[in-house]
């Protein structure tokens, strides 16, 4: 890849030290964002696609911990950094956005003071500059009567609005990654549209990045440029937007993607992936997805595959394309 | 008294089973569709000029309510699937649920099987009680996290008389078997199953009784994709078993283009449009239809780039509800008609559209 | 204020804000994670994450645990006879012989404070269990039904809380006389209120649940939702609120006795050897000191304790 990676994160492994044993929740993840891109990130409840973008802002905590793996921010290893400079680049560099604005937001300030808090906090400007600023963002995230909805409490506002405030307080110090954990996942499909517009023209305009991560497959084809697919806390797919979804390879996205139901075709019935996700505790000594794959054979089920190149940036973990190559 | 119901239940069920396998060669023939048509002719539910009516506060001179369902008309015919979608507080959960009763409506009437159930006297109306069954949006709030599998499905047999241990546990294990739960898991608790099991053990306990009509309130929005396949098909299979008749709430359109028969749209607790779910999602009458339809994300990036129309603005609020047409707010096409006056429904074909103006 | 104010808004804004979030996000992914490795929050493992991570509540279970051996074992444990009086022996200090003393009529006190654990845990239970199980109903009652059955009940439990509970069981005290029964009498009938008040906010809570719900779309008869729905739910709180119950009573009885219209003479009560051994405070300090020890650690080893199970059982109630 070209492009300039702003975030890069390499063979990250977070486990979770549970009563009944170690929990390999996010186990040898590598993603890199590059400048100006929108990233997704998709996987079912528990894939560790939560967990991945919480150990890079440093928001695990007991009984989870980073165990392994390097986050680089533009070049800059911040893996090792102690909690003040972490929370410095947090906020100011990268920023993360959360399925329910309410409990993101303090519900007895006004909105535009929480904003402007914020800019004051990382920002060396004057309050009346800062709340200048704040005006300017509100404006930018769509917010109509920006000078009434300063002085709102976060629940005079409606889902989107709240979501538009979150984004707009993310966004406030022009950082260069934003994460946004299900984003939309709350929200009503008439908002839903027009924040992940919102996203698209931010990203276009200020050239930030923006890591989406999503279990809607729909979301993903609407606006990103590359996506991960996660399983059992492994990266099971990873290409380039459109070649996902025309060439789609691994067996789990093939399964994922067929189980949707579609638009414009009446099914008898739904396509399913049989079983459920595996328990991390006593993962399948192969291929974390052999138990339920229809195409798994018996080295499946003995040998791990490791991510294999099949086309330039599109890399499956899946031994049925081991002869084109190791990934990365 | 209640072994002799029970008894008669089951010589129903067995009635009625022999008349599905006989008829099921002949299904066959004729295909699903000619089914359902013949099955639409009898309305099952039929509610009329429903309204239901939250308090909102306000002062005791000025008291505020939130106009959850507005003049409601909705039929319901047995045996079909009838989808229920709109966005949140477009009072879609609160209908469904007066229409079983779990809310008493404002106004209005609603007939189970020709007769008005609103006002209905408690004991009158436990014997259609059992024939109404709903099956709830989040699997981790709907089951008592202190009762086990047995007498979670339990629960409601043993309410309706069962009493023999042996024939509840076989019941019980008949029912765990059709909606697909391992029989060892008997004696388990709700917290050692996942979404999609949970959903499937309140799926249990909705059919124990053999009821005629489910509400399936947003069942499978908060399952993962993989898992809201298996309990869509589940719930096909047991509408197609059982011949049930499904209310289906839901705000996920594609959900809906899957399992309905009929799609009933609502914005803001009055009916935009309803139709069959194939003529209604080709050619939408409604304006609020089609940016419902444009708005949701497609599986497929190649459909990106076609600059799709969005709905600008925000839902009013339930309490100061716009007047006239409660959509023309948002609405682009809105005139001065639409402000001052509500829609009358117009048919068109089999469908029945609230607009002054109609799309196509 | 202005300066408070903007202090406590850097924190929201910044990373700490980031925390709070993190911690919900972590209840919710918990969930996710712990229903996918089949992990159950069964009774023992909650007390086995007690003791792991809270040692000084498992600490005060233990001593509890040894306290109430002895209390009921008190017979073998105890060196002397509690009521044997030796006025040879009176008023000794420490020593081999008498680990703790002897009192005023020579009786070792070691013995009378390992009776008196008797009477501490008698009286720290049996009121309280009655308490609570009368502001069980009263609150199942109020919440559930409502309306003038909430407002009645609620309004007699705001009553009682007005009044100092101590205040209310000296009245109760004066009226019946001394002794035993009658202080479980009085404690049992003040300190209900607290029980109702918690009970009827948890039920109210829980009868909007969707398995509420669900019970009465099965159509099942209201008292079986609220003992079998609505009751077992609020289990966990309840038993946090008896092991925080047990030492006020506890005091209770301490303070009763030591006003003279609680325990009598010679029951060996913990708060009754306290005021006994007030007229020897300087020359033999061990005879007060040593039963109102005795008080504090049941008392703190119980709060402790509550505190511990609290955090890992309802953990919803310490974030409220």
């Amino acid at each position: 890849m070209s492009e300039s990676i702003v975030l890069e994160i390499r063979d990250l492994r977070s486990h979770f030290f549970t009563a009944k044993g170690q929990v390999p929740a996010v186990d040898g993840v590598s993603i890199q964002v590059p400048a100006g891109k929108i990233i997704g990130i998709v996987g079912e409840s528990g894939c560790g696609k939560s967990m991945t973008f919480m150990s890079v802002m440093g928001l695990l905590r007991y009984p989870g911990k980073v165990v392994g793996g390097t986050i680089f921010l533009d070049g800059r290893d911040i893996t090792h950094l102690k909690p003040k400079e972490l929370s410095k680049v947090r906020g100011n560099e990268i920023s993360m956005i959360f399925q329910e604005p309410m409990t993101s937001l303090n519900p007895v300030y006004p909105v535009g003071k929480q904003v402007r808090e914020a800019i004051l906090l990382h920002q060396k400007v004057s309050k009346k500059e800062a709340r200048e600023r704040v005006l300017d963002i509100f404006r930018a995230v769509g917010i109509s009567e920006p000078e009434k909805r300063y002085y709102s409490y976060p629940h005079q506002l409606s889902g989107g609005l709240r979501q538009r405030v979150m984004i707009g307080m993310a966004m406030v110090c022009r950082p260069k990654v934003m994460i946004a954990d299900e984003p939309t996942t709350a929200l009503d499909v008439t908002i839903e549209a027009q924040i992940l517009r919102l996203m698209q023209r931010l990203c276009r305009e200020q050239g930030t990045s923006i890591i989406l991560i999503t279990h809607n497959m729909g979301v993903v084809a609407e606006v990103c440029d590359y996506v991960y697919v996660m399983y059992a806390g492994k990266v099971m797919e990873q290409a380039e937007t459109f070649a996902l979804f025309e060439r789609t390879s691994h067996p789990y996205t093939q399964g994922l993607l067929r189980s949707i139901p579609k638009l414009d075709e009446k099914a008898k019935r739904l396509y399913t992936i049989e079983g459920v996700v595996p328990n991390l505790l006593h993962l399948p000594k192969g291929c974390s997805f052999c138990t339920r794959c229809g195409q798994a054979r018996e080295r499946c089920f003995s040998e791990r595959p490791k991510l294999y190149e099949t086309e330039d940036g599109h890399g499956v973990r899946c031994f049925a394309y081991e002869r084109e190559g190791v990934f990365v | 008294m209640s072994d002799g119901m029970m008894k008669d239940k089951k010589a129903e069920d067995g009635g009625q089973e022999k008349k599905m396998g006989e008829g099921r060669a002949q299904t066959e023939k004729m295909g699903v569709d000619a089914r359902r048509v013949e099955e639409k002719r009898q309305v099952l539910l039929h509610a009329r000029n429903l309204v239901k009516e939250f308090p909102a506060g306000g002062t005791r001179k000025n008291p505020q309510v939130v106009h959850a369902v507005t003049n409601v008309n909705l039929e319901i015919y047995q045996g079909e699937t009838l989808a229920l979608v709109g966005e949140s507080g477009c009072g879609k959960s609160t209908l469904g649920r007066v229409l079983i009763r779990l809310l008493e409506p404002t106004a209005g009437e609603i007939h189970y099987e020709g007769e008005n159930i609103v006002g209905m006297g408690e004991a009158d109306f436990a014997r259609l009680r059992r024939q109404m069954q709903i099956i709830f949006q989040d699997p981790y709030a709907s089951l008592n996290p202190r009762m086990s599998v047995k007498e979670i499905i339990g629960e409601p047999l043993i309410t309706y008389g069962m009493k023999d241990k042996g024939e509840l546990e076989a019941k019980v294990r008949e029912l765990m078997g059709e909606v697909g739960i391992a029989q060892e898991f008997y004696n388990r608790y709700p917290h050692q199953f996942s979404g999609g099991q949970r959903q499937r053990i309140g799926i249990a306990r909705a059919i124990a009784l053999n009821p005629k009509l489910i509400i399936c309130d947003e069942p499978v929005s908060a399952l993962d994709v993989s898992i809201q396949s298996q309990v869509l098909n589940l719930l096909k299979d047991l509408q197609e078993r059982y011949g049930l008749t499904y209310l289906f709430i839901s705000h996920d359109l594609s959900v809906v283009k899957f399992i309905a028969d009929r799609v009933c749209v609502m914005f803001l607790g009055m009916i935009c449009e309803i139709g069959d779910t194939d003529s209604l999602y080709e050619q939408p009458l409604h304006p609020y239809t089609r940016f419902l339809l444009n708005a949701i994300p497609k599986a497929d990036p190649k459909l990106r780039s076609q600059e799709k129309e969005l709905l600008t603005g925000e839902i009013p609020s339930p309490v100061n509800p716009p007047s006239g047409c409660r959509f023309h707010t948002r609405c682009p096409y809105a005139e001065d008609i639409c402000r001052q006056k509500a829609p009358e429904g117009r048919m068109a074909g089999e469908r029945q559209v609230f607009c002054h103006f109609p799309l196509g | 204020m202005e300066k408070t104010m903007t202090e406590d808004k850097n924190q929201v804004v910044g990373s700490e804000a980031m925390d709070g979030q993190r911690d919900k996000e972590h209840i919710r992914e918990d969930l996710e994670l712990s229903a996918q490795l089949g992990e159950s929050d069964s009774w023992e493992d909650k007390l086995k994450t007690m003791v792991r991570q809270n040692k000084l509540a498992a600490f005060s279970a233990v001593i509890l645990f040894l306290i109430f051996l002895a209390a009921v074992f008190a017979p073998v444990v105890a060196p002397y006879d509690h009521l044997a009086q030796s006025l040879t022996d009176r008023l000794q200090d420490p020593s081999a012989a008498h680990l703790l003393g002897t009192d005023e009529l020579g009786r070792d006190v070691l013995s009378r404070i390992i009776y008196g654990a008797r009477i501490s845990l008698t009286i720290g239970l049996v009121p309280t269990l009655i308490s609570m199980a009368i502001g069980t109903v009263l609150g199942l009652c109020a919440g559930f039904y409502g309306g003038k059955v909430d407002f009645i009940i609620m309004r007699l439990a705001d009553v009682m809380l007005a009044f100092p509970s101590l205040l209310l069981a000296m009245v109760v005290m004066y009226t019946m006389g001394g002794g035993l029964i009658n202080i479980f009498i009085a404690l049992s009938l003040v300190n209900w209120a607290g029980t109702a008040r918690i009970v009827r906010s948890q039920t109210l809570s829980l009868k909007e649940k969707e398995f509420v719900e669900a019970a009465r779309s099965i159509g099942v008869k209201k008292w079986t939702i609220m003992f079998r729905h609505i009751l077992p739910n609020c289990l966990p709180s309840l038993i946090v609120l008896f092991t925080l119950n047990i030492p006020s009573a506890i005091l209770s009885e301490a303070s009763l006795s030591f006003l003279g219209i609680g325990a009598q003479p010679p029951s060996a009560s913990w708060g009754l050897m306290a005021v006994r051994g007030k007229k020897y405070l300087f020359s033999e300090p061990w005879l007060s000191i040593a039963p109102s020890a005795a008080i504090m650690i049941v008392v703190m080893a119980f709060n402790f304790l509550g505190d511990g199970l609290r955090d890992v059982l309802d953990p919803y109630l310490k974030e409220q």
